[in-house]
């Protein structure tokens, strides 16, 4: 037999997995857990939240290595980390922590204000934002293996997220650009 | 990728939503309108009881069609993140706008 | 002939179309009453942590076991494997334990372990089914009544039967394999109609020394 690691059809796949559900921003191992039994299908380990990032202020980037693989070791469900767009070297290190998914976010300060990750370079499945369907293509075409809407994070308010879409039916998306 | 993007009215990954999601009923609501899944940033370690909250928006988002599950779900949950109304938050605060 | 497909999270979508693709109805179950009418159950692919969660909060536990006791067939895939086992090493509780295996959940690593790769069953025919493994488990332990149905080449067992239960570690619901659904929708019309297709032989796949 054959076996073939890493390929487009594990990285969307695991994606597929996680359909209809929850994934959860956590920022210690504690509350990793508490998303794992709340039934959280995977938690995004990350040092701070989006609220707390955006009340900061300054330079937001990938988290404490170590900090992500205490979340590792302490849930089964499946871990993500956020890299900066463009920053292909902390996508590197994150790939060799050995996350189950890297989702490279608007959410942390940009590192290349010109391009995104190349994803096709990597072993790991990517996660990238999308506002319209034409991101969406771009980061697909990158490489990315799973899509999320950007509404405004950090804000509690769906407004962002809500209006961004157009639904025909459930699990058909449209998009209004 | 377009044309089979355009036939299959869905694109070729699974697509969740993100952001501003902090109650069952902005889980469902996205749900409603297509999302395959929801990610939920600040909106349960910022709540007054992180766990119920988790929980709750779990069940919501697989009885997003159900509205009396949804209500259900929904009870007691305590207070909700603050949030921010977006006219209040500056073009330059924006974090969505990025990427291009 | 409707199927029923464990929809409170993960695959299920792949489920529905690939019963559709071979002319069954799939109806998505997310509360008990969605088990009405239904031949089979599927418990698909997803995250066995949350699924447990959500069907022990509505009730779906004990009308599952109920269905599965009747003698309707059920097919788990990945997760619905680790559901269907009495023993989850080094993990929680039983949640369907008609199985008589151990597994051992994420068994081959994290996701950079997940593969794909071809698996012969040989109940199937000579055909070998191409397997996607996603954070896949493995049964490191079967009980009398189990038949092994596909072994990786090194030994590791990935498919198992016993009786009207069937479980396999990997996801025929992702590479457009339409076999095990057939075999779920066969065994579903022999069990509603014990007389349908060959009428006295019994199913090739059925044990006949524990047939009931």
């Amino acid at each position: 037999m054959t076996v073939e690691t890493s390929t487009w059809a594990t990285k969307k796949g695991l994606a597929q997995m996680l359909k209809g559900g929850v994934i959860m921003d956590v920022v210690t191992a504690d509350q990793a857990k508490i998303a794992e039994d709340a039934g959280a299908v995977a938690v995004m380990a990350l040092e701070r939240v989006p609220s707390d990032i955006r009340a900061m202020g300054g330079v937001a980037r990938m988290s404490d290595p170590a900090m992500i693989e205490a979340i590792m070791n302490a849930v089964t469900i499946p871990v993500m980390a956020k890299a900066r767009i463009g920053h292909f070297v902390e996508a590197q290190i994150l790939e060799a922590l050995g996350v189950d998914y890297i989702d490279e976010s608007e959410v942390l300060t940009p590192a290349d204000e010109a391009h995104h990750i190349d994803k096709h370079a990597f072993k790991v499945p990517f996660v990238c934002g999308c506002r319209n369907l034409g991101e969406a293509i771009r980061r697909i075409n990158e490489g990315a293996a799973m899509m999320r809407t950007k509404g405004e994070a950090g804000t509690g308010n769906v407004v962002e997220a809500g209006t961004r879409w157009c639904g025909r039916s459930p699990g058909t998306v449209a998009y209004r650009s | 990728m377009v044309r089979q993007i355009a036939r299959d009215g869905r694109l070729p990954v699974v697509n969740f939503v993100a952001g501003g999601i902090s109650t069952p009923a902005d889980a469902a609501l996205v749900m409603q309108l297509g999302a395959e899944g929801v990610f939920v940033g600040s909106g349960i370690f910022k709540s007054e009881d992180p766990a119920r909250m988790a929980n709750a928006i779990v069940q919501a988002t697989t009885h997003f069609d159900d509205a009396k599950i949804l209500a259900e779900v929904s009870k007691g949950l305590g207070a909700p993140m603050r949030g921010i109304a977006m006219e209040q938050l500056a073009e330059s605060d924006r974090l969505a706008v990025r990427g291009w | 002939m409707k199927i029923g497909v464990l929809a409170v999270q993960g695959a299920f979508a792949e489920h529905v179309a690939t019963l559709d693709a071979i002319g069954v109805e799939g109806v998505e179950v997310r509360l008990p009453s969605d088990l009405e009418g239904i031949g089979g159950l599927i418990l698909p692919g997803g995250e066995s942590t949350a699924q447990r969660r959500l069907i022990d909060r509505w009730g779906l536990r004990e009308p599952i076991l109920d269905l599965a006791r009747s003698g309707a067939p059920i097919f788990g895939t990945c997760a619905g494997m680790i559901l269907l086992s009495h023993e989850i090493l080094d993990g929680d509780e039983p949640v369907f334990p008609l199985l008589d295996v151990s597994v051992r959940r994420n068994a081959f690593g994290r996701q950079l372990d997940s593969f794909e790769g071809s698996v012969a069953v040989p109940i199937l025919g000579d055909q070998v089914v191409h397997g996607v493994f996603i954070r896949a488990p493995i049964v490191e332990r079967v009980g009398e009544g189990v038949d092994v149905l596909a072994r990786l080449d090194d030994g590791r067992i990935v498919a198992v039967r016993e009786r009207n239960v069937i479980a396999t570690a990997f996801h025929p619901e992702l590479a457009g394999e339409t076999r095990f659904h057939r075999l779920l929708t066969t065994m579903a019309a022999e069990h509603d109609d014990p007389g349908e297709g060959s009428g006295r032989r019994h199913h090739p796949t059925r044990r006949t020394g524990l047939a009931r």
